[in-house]
């Protein structure tokens, strides 16, 4: 049997930030994070670095490897880390690599991690021990380890830290196999559609997908970015840090679609805005410290330089309100003028702090803070499209609907016992009252008689006195009429049929939450004893 | 209508005239295939350089690489997501065709990753690519002076999402093809697939995709080379 | 002669209505049905407060969920009205029926004589 993985998710984090300066010689560092974390020794391991194996000089692919191998204790784990573009580097590049903007240097740096896997694969091979994989990636490096969990199909798990999704029509030719299940299936077509490809892919690597997993910084820029063709693969994200922090705006979306459906103005902004961005999609930035103030307000008299850096990185000037001037001329976007356009720009402004949470450091800090909350990627069928879902929420939600829905058929019961009961009840404690008091009277005819037959006691004339001698009343009791449970019987069946109404809502909650769960066999299992346990409550 | 107007309006209308006029002529210039159709891929080949029945040269973006093109096929790059290249180290593309061949619907998909590589590890290479797409690692091996070609076939159909590989039977004619092609002179390599869409393709077909292939994979050129062969 | 005096038996019989105080106990078994029906009215508001663990959760999934629930609140109204009702023709039906109940008919038998002391 093999053992759960050695790292756990700090570890592995502080690795991955590690590997931003080589893992190569780092053997006591790694020790280190480990028994920190741990209070534990690590077991034998050896690092393959790209740089010692000489991978990656020309595409910047950077990344290293930890094989953990001990026969006698049955360990055979590796460990794949990829990290991102240097952070040195202008986050205008990060962004844009990252993203696969520019697929060439992307798909270079795929086919490098796939030559270090397939060296080091053949390396470590042994017969007496299966390997588990785990892969961890940073930024760029978060799309290259996901993307090689989906070509090789034997990763346990793969961790994509601030990554920037997959670009699924790039996948294709990346993985050949699933290029050829797309050229099956949509019968060798041109044009597919990227939400068809999206689809495929969803199905295609169903498996796979239920061993990715990401985890995001709130606020940072990447994974708010919508381009076409780009698909998250994998079934749970995990949000890090201050959940209250605003998402980043989104270069990749019109802000004003909803109002571009019916409102002309919007529509012809959103056609310019969307046109903007496939212009400008050779770029990808936000304000950046590196880019100095001075460079771009003096815009009238900005040289060529400027100008060749504003069409390589039209993005990176979005903090600036200048720059829609310059963005404008750069993307046909006159910002001043486009609603659309503005808002992004102001908003760009606002935000322009939080690209930093884009760094690994914050990955670890947050995790090592616990500051997290974890959802499940899972495809709304409604919508048709992948949502997050808050699992503790809906967790929560389940639990307490079925103990409500108890409640009120408890309540049910109590109307029900009332009807049948307690009115009954009332109305037989009535009743005996009624026949006490009717003993009473019985029990003295002459006062009764008195009280009761008035005339008749002082009828007597001519001196004539009445006496009472005995008194009887009628005992015969009608039992209660229906009129007098009917409505309460009513009553009682429309709280029925509410009950029906919500359990039936809460079955039908289950069917699906269940289909929704199905790829997370941990989750259909936990949904299934909660099944169980909501039966039963 | 003033003079002047008229004068300009006749002067717009001859100047149309002439422009799509020299287009047409243009267009007309080239080859009437899908490969010249196509004006992203037509970048790539030269119209006078028919190097074969069906082929024509096709030079990559790197420079690293020439080879020979399908007339047929056309780099599928209307969306921007059909090629990609890093300068001179990495190039990929996928071109697809559609026509009518002795009376079938053939429908095929040429994909093509160069790029460069330690050649100290070739054998693992082959054996990662030849075992993921048939499951096995038997490739044919052509060698010549300046390359090395590795290629295999087979007939692959999906049951749901996995591939199944049915190899060396006589019945079933190959729609799969495969071609790892290495520079003997440098690091320079090419991954290449070939695959149709059909349910059985006719014998002759098969043989003619066969050959095809096997003249694409052996007209490769990597730069520097300077003996053809 | 004329003999004046006699005794003779008779009996009267009329309906005597005991003491029973309508109001009072209209009163409380409204008390006790109003409150009966207020519980489970209270167990609705709970469920449909359920809504909130779903705040924040998107897609047509939750949206979907969300709006059931909306709906069983909004189609409330309609029964809430009903119960009301309800339990109006419940309890005057029943207080009826107990008033009734305290309508008795009697007979009495007595002795009518000039004197008295025929009168034991």
């Amino acid at each position: 049997m093999s053992k759960g993985p050695l790292l756990d998710e700090n570890v592995r984090n502080k690795i991955t930030q590690l590997e931003y300066k080589d893992l190569s010689g780092k053997e006591d560092k790694i020790r280190m994070i480990y028994k920190k974390e741990t209070g534990k020794e690590l077991p034998e391991f050896k690092i393959y670095s790209s740089k010692d194996m000489e991978i990656g000089k020309k595409s910047g692919f950077d990344g290293a490897a930890i094989h953990f191998y001990d026969k006698k204790n049955k360990i055979n784990q590796i460990y794949y880390i990829f990290r991102g573009t240097e952070p040195a580097k202008d986050f205008g590049d990060v962004v844009y690599d990252a993203l696969g903007i520019g697929a060439g240097k992307k798909n270079n740096q795929i086919q490098d991690a796939k030559e270090m896997y397939d060296r080091i694969e053949k390396k470590i091979e042994k017969s007496d021990l299966k390997v588990d994989r785990y892969g961890d990636g940073h930024s760029l490096g978060g799309n290259l380890i996901v993307t090689l969990g989906l070509i090789t199909k034997n990763f346990k798990d793969i961790r994509g830290l601030n990554d920037a999704p997959v670009n699924v029509k790039q996948l294709m030719k990346i993985d050949a196999q699933f290029g050829k299940y797309v050229f099956a299936k949509s019968g060798g077509i041109k044009d597919i559609p990227p939400k068809d490809v999206v689809n495929l892919a969803n199905v295609y690597y169903k498996k796979q997908k239920a061993t990715i997993s990401h985890t995001w910084v709130k606020g940072e820029p990447m994974h708010a970015q919508s381009f076409p063709n780009s698909w998250y693969a994998g079934n749970k994200v995990t949000m890090l840090g201050d959940l209250d922090t605003e998402e980043m705006i989104n270069i990749g979306k019109y802000p004003f679609q909803k109002e571009a459906k019916w409102n002309p103005v919007y529509m012809i902004d959103q056609f310019r805005y969307n046109l903007g961005v496939k212009t400008i999609l050779g770029g990808l930035g936000f304000a950046n410290d590196h880019v100095k103030q001075e460079t771009l307000l003096d815009l009238p008299n900005k040289s060529e330089q400027y100008l060749e850096h504003i069409k390589k990185y039209p993005f990176l000037h979005l903090g600036e309100i200048k720059a829609g001037v310059a963005l404008g001329a750069a993307g046909g976007v006159n910002l001043l003028t486009s609603p659309g356009g503005f808002s992004q720009v102001y908003k760009g402004i606002s935000q322009r702090d939080q690209a930093k949470l884009h760094g690994i450091n914050y990955v670890v800090k947050y995790t090592e803070a616990n500051a997290m909350k974890t959802y499940y990627q899972v495809f709304d069928s409604g919508s048709q499209e992948e949502i997050l879902l808050d699992y503790e929420q809906m967790k929560k939600f389940v639990y307490y609907c079925a103990n409500v829905i108890k409640d009120k058929e408890a309540n049910l019961n109590a109307l029900k016992q009332y009807l049948h009961s307690e009115i009954n009840e009332v109305f037989e404690a009535k009743k005996k009252k009624l026949k006490m008091k009717i003993s009473r009277e019985e029990a003295s005819p002459q006062s009764f008689m008195e009280k009761a037959d008035k005339d008749g006691a002082t009828l007597a004339w001519f001196g004539q006195k009445r006496v009472a001698e005995k008194v009887t009343f009628d005992k015969t009791f009608d039992p209660l009429d229906d009129s007098v449970f009917t409505p309460v019987e009513e009553i009682i069946s429309s709280i029925q049929e509410e009950v029906t109404y919500y359990q039936k809502f809460l079955e039908a909650f289950f069917q699906n939450f269940e289909k929704m769960m199905e790829a997370d066999e941990s989750v259909a299992s936990d949904i299934k004893s909660m099944k169980e346990v909501v039966g039963g409550i | 209508m003033k003079k002047r107007t008229k004068t300009i309006i006749a002067v717009i209308a001859g100047a149309a005239i002439l422009i799509g006029g020299i287009w047409m002529i243009n267009e007309s210039r080239y080859p009437n295939v899908p490969a010249f159709d196509d004006h992203f891929t037509r970048e790539f080949l030269n119209k006078d350089k028919k190097v074969d029945d069906g082929f024509y040269e096709f030079k990559s973006k790197t420079g690293q690489y020439t080879m020979w093109f399908p007339e047929d096929f056309a780099i599928a790059n209307d969306d921007g997501q059909g090629y990609s290249n890093n300068e001179q180290s990495y190039e990929d593309w996928r071109a697809l065709s559609n026509k009518k061949e002795r009376g079938e619907n053939l429908i095929g998909q040429l994909n093509l990753k160069f790029f460069e590589r330690s050649t100290k590890d070739e054998a693992v290479f082959v054996e990662a690519t030849f075992k993921r797409r048939f499951h096995v690692n038997e490739p044919h091996i052509i060698e010549t002076k300046n390359k090395k070609i590795y290629y295999d076939s087979a007939y692959t159909y999906f049951k749901g999402t996995e591939e199944k590989v049915i190899k060396n039977k006589s019945n079933y004619i190959s729609n799969t093809y495969v071609g790892y092609v290495v520079d003997k002179h440098s690091n320079k390599t090419i991954e290449t697939s070939y695959d149709f869409i059909g349910d059985k393709l006719s014998k002759s077909n098969g043989e003619k995709i066969n050959e095809d292939f096997l003249k694409m994979l052996k007209s490769i050129r990597f730069a520097g080379n300077i003996n053809y062969e | 002669m004329f003999d004046l005096d006699f005794t003779h038996t008779g009996t009267t019989r009329g309906k005597y209505t005991f003491e029973f105080d309508g109001d009072d106990f209209k009163d409380e078994q409204a008390k006790r049905i109003k409150e009966l029906i207020k519980k489970d009215q209270e167990v609705n508001e709970k469920l449909w407060h359920a809504k909130s663990y779903l705040e924040n959760q998107t897609g047509e999934f939750a949206d979907a969920v969300k709006s059931k629930l909306e709906v069983a609140e909004r189609g409330y109204t309609l029964r809430a009205q009903q119960y009301d009702t309800g339990a109006f023709q419940h309890i005057m039906s029943f207080m009826h029926s107990v008033k009734d109940m305290h309508k008795r008919e009697y007979e009495i038998r007595y002795k009518e004589s000039m004197d008295e002391s025929e009168l034991t």
